[in-house]
């Protein structure tokens, strides 16, 4: 696979530095940013492949830079890296279009496969990412729009159960004994899913939450 | 709040100078404030006295106004020479010359009336100021080497002593009091006069004990902030800067201090608690953490009450998550729940060495016992699936209580 051009955007140098380091090996970092304007004066700069980005930032938040480059650059893909666990941050920046969510713990190898999996158009489910979304749907989100469009099938259920276990792609490929590139599909359907999930509901979902 | 700044403007720095006294340095004081020379205040005082006596008298309340200062840091003179004070001089001034006006135009106002008058009305001053002042200054800094509590209080006492004396001289000299009713009169007297003194002095101490109270509130607040991050994240940062050549344990710390800092600020205590499914679990999940330093990843959907089913499938999880931190040799153990409509189903996931299930079984007590057996006893299960380098997980599954799972399946359904 070929380096993807990343951008990397933290509010934080330590955090930039850290994720430059760590990708640096299988990625070239073609620019930082450290607020939302920044940002995304740079990202329409550099065309980067993937952009990492923090949930939180000066000047609004993660899902304000995915706004503000929408439409601009259609092939820059987002992957959300954060400390922050709480479910409605996380389900925010995914709804403003990020392919992804993974936490800032995440070991080197897994982040760079991750970016990796984004740049090629995948869709990342950390566990918690998974257990977010399972919940989510465990739920039964209510869609009286499209009832057919925000189920999950008994298949993506247990792909988001796996994933949410534990298991990379491959496993659970191996697992379900279906192609790794089935277990993609079913992920960024998901993916698409909650996107277009009736906004109204899954935001009282995520207050919910973190109420309990 | 009203009270207090009303207050700023009444009491001015009004501070003797014991650098430059003749009797006690109030003139000097009085001049520092007005921005005259002290030889003025000094001879105002002087002819005032002479002329009627009350020179004394407005001595002795600017004395009782003033307050000591430290002739070396100079700090009272520098606090806000304002408007204030000039203006509460020239209000005294005005009101003795009007007094000496009604004197003079008003034949009923007589020596009798007005001394007695005066002095009640410095009187209650004193006290009310006083009293204010005296809760004010301890609230604010009780260290400041402000006059003490016992002189405000004896300022006070004074004050409340003026004000009654001049109650009772009032009546004693303008009536034709009968032997009998004097001593009634006098009670009355004083006691209008300790209610005239102590109405708003009780008013000003209910308002300054709520501020007070605040403020100590917010104190502790930040006090237990400060401890909680000095004991925390400040000691666990050193232990790390000291650690260097252990990386393992730097993870270890950092995680057990991420974990302790995010319950912390989440307030909702959620280490040591175990009334829901989610909390044990995650509870069981950071003790095994902190006793072996294998990070574990919990994800938890749904929730559950912690009845004894789920409290001996939750024993079962930390047995499973104890082995896999023990034997396995993995760099990342990830437990997963679920509350699915009837049941709840942990999955404790390792990909370290694994091993064969069928050969430790008979001679690991911990996972037939603790696991199997703990499972079984309460109609749950647990299937263990290992091989030898490819990690191990284990699934356990508990049926919930009856009255749990129709809780679980109307929030299902809806």
């Amino acid at each position: 696979m070929s380096r993807p051009r990343v951008v990397v955007v933290d509010d934080h140098e330590l955090v930039r530095s850290g994720v430059k380091t760590t990708i640096s090996s299988a990625c070239e970092v073609v620019g930082e940013a450290a607020d939302v304007e920044t940002a995304i004066d740079v990202i329409c700069e550099q065309h980067p492949d993937v952009v990492l980005l923090d949930v939180h930032l000066p000047g609004g938040d993660g899902p304000a830079v995915i706004e503000g480059v929408n439409g601009r650059m259609v092939e820059t893909k987002f992957l959300a890296l954060s400390v922050s666990d709480a479910a409605d941050d996380v389900i925010a920046v995914i709804r403003a279009g990020a392919r992804g969510y993974v936490t800032k713990s995440i070991a080197s190898d897994d982040l760079i496969a991750a970016v990796q999996r984004v740049a090629g158009g995948d869709a990342v489910f950390s566990p918690r990412l998974a257990g977010f979304v399972l919940d989510a749907f465990a739920n039964n989100l209510p869609a009286p729009d499209d009832p057919d469009l925000d189920q999950l099938t008994n298949r993506e259920r247990e792909v988001l159960r796996l994933l949410a276990r534990g298991y990379a792609y491959k496993e659970i490929a191996r697992r379900l004994s279906i192609s790794v590139k089935t277990v993609e599909t079913h992920a960024s359907a998901v993916l698409r899913k909650l996107q277009l999930s009736n906004r109204h509901e899954l935001s009282e979902w995520a207050h919910r939450r973190n109420i309990v | 709040m009203t009270d207090t700044n009303r207050l700023r403007l009444l009491v001015p720095a009004l501070a003797r100078r014991s650098d430059d006294r003749v009797l006690t340095g109030t003139s000097a004081g009085l001049a520092d404030l007005c921005g005259v020379d002290a030889l003025v205040i000094r001879v105002a005082f002087v002819t005032l006295g002479i002329a009627g006596g009350f020179g004394i008298a407005l001595y002795l309340a600017a004395y009782l106004y003033s307050l000591a200062t430290d002739p070396v840091t100079g700090t009272q003179q520098d606090v806000e020479p304002d408007r204030a004070g000039e203006r509460l001089f020239g209000v005294g001034l005005v009101s003795f010359g009007l007094m000496f006006a009604a004197r003079a135009f008003w034949p009923l106002f007589v020596d009798s009336v007005a001394w007695p008058l005066a002095v009640l009305a410095v009187g209650f001053v004193i006290a009310v100021e006083q009293g204010q002042l005296q809760l004010k200054d301890l609230g604010l800094s009780p260290d400041s080497g402000r006059p003490s509590a016992r002189l405000m209080a004896a300022r006070v006492l004074i004050g409340l002593g003026l004000t009654v004396g001049g109650f009772v001289a009032l009546l004693a000299f303008n009536f034709d009091i009968g032997e009998i009713n004097e001593l009634v009169l006098a009670a009355l007297a004083i006691i209008a006069g300790i209610a005239l003194v102590l109405g708003p002095w009780i008013g000003s101490v209910t308002g300054d004990l709520v501020q007070e109270k605040r403020r100590r509130i917010r104190s502790e607040e930040r006090a237990e902030l400060a401890a909680q991050l000095h004991d925390s994240v400040l000691q666990t940062l050193s232990l790390i800067q000291r650690s260097d050549d252990d990386p393992a344990r730097m993870v270890q710390l950092a995680r057990r201090q991420e974990r302790e800092l995010r319950s912390w600020l989440h307030g909702d205590g959620r280490l040591g608690h175990s009334e829901r499914l989610r909390e044990g679990l995650e509870t069981a999940a950071a003790e095994v953490e902190d006793d072996h330093g294998t990070p574990i990843d919990v994800v938890v959907v749904g929730d559950a009450t912690a009845d004894e089913r789920v409290r001996s499938l939750l024993l079962a999880a930390r047995e499973a998550m104890l082995n896999a931190a023990r034997h396995s040799k993995a760099a990342r153990i990830d437990v997963f729940a679920e509350v699915a409509a009837g049941s709840v189903e942990i999955y404790v996931r390792d990909t370290g060495v694994g091993f064969d299930p069928d050969a430790i079984e008979t001679d690991r007590r911990g996972v037939t016992e603790s696991i199997m057996g703990r499972m079984k006893r309460l109609g749950g299960s647990a299937v263990i699936q290992s091989n030898p380098g490819e990690g191990t997980e284990v699934e356990l599954e508990m049926p919930l209580s009856s009255q749990e799972s129709t809780r679980v399946e109307e929030g299902g359904t809806r």
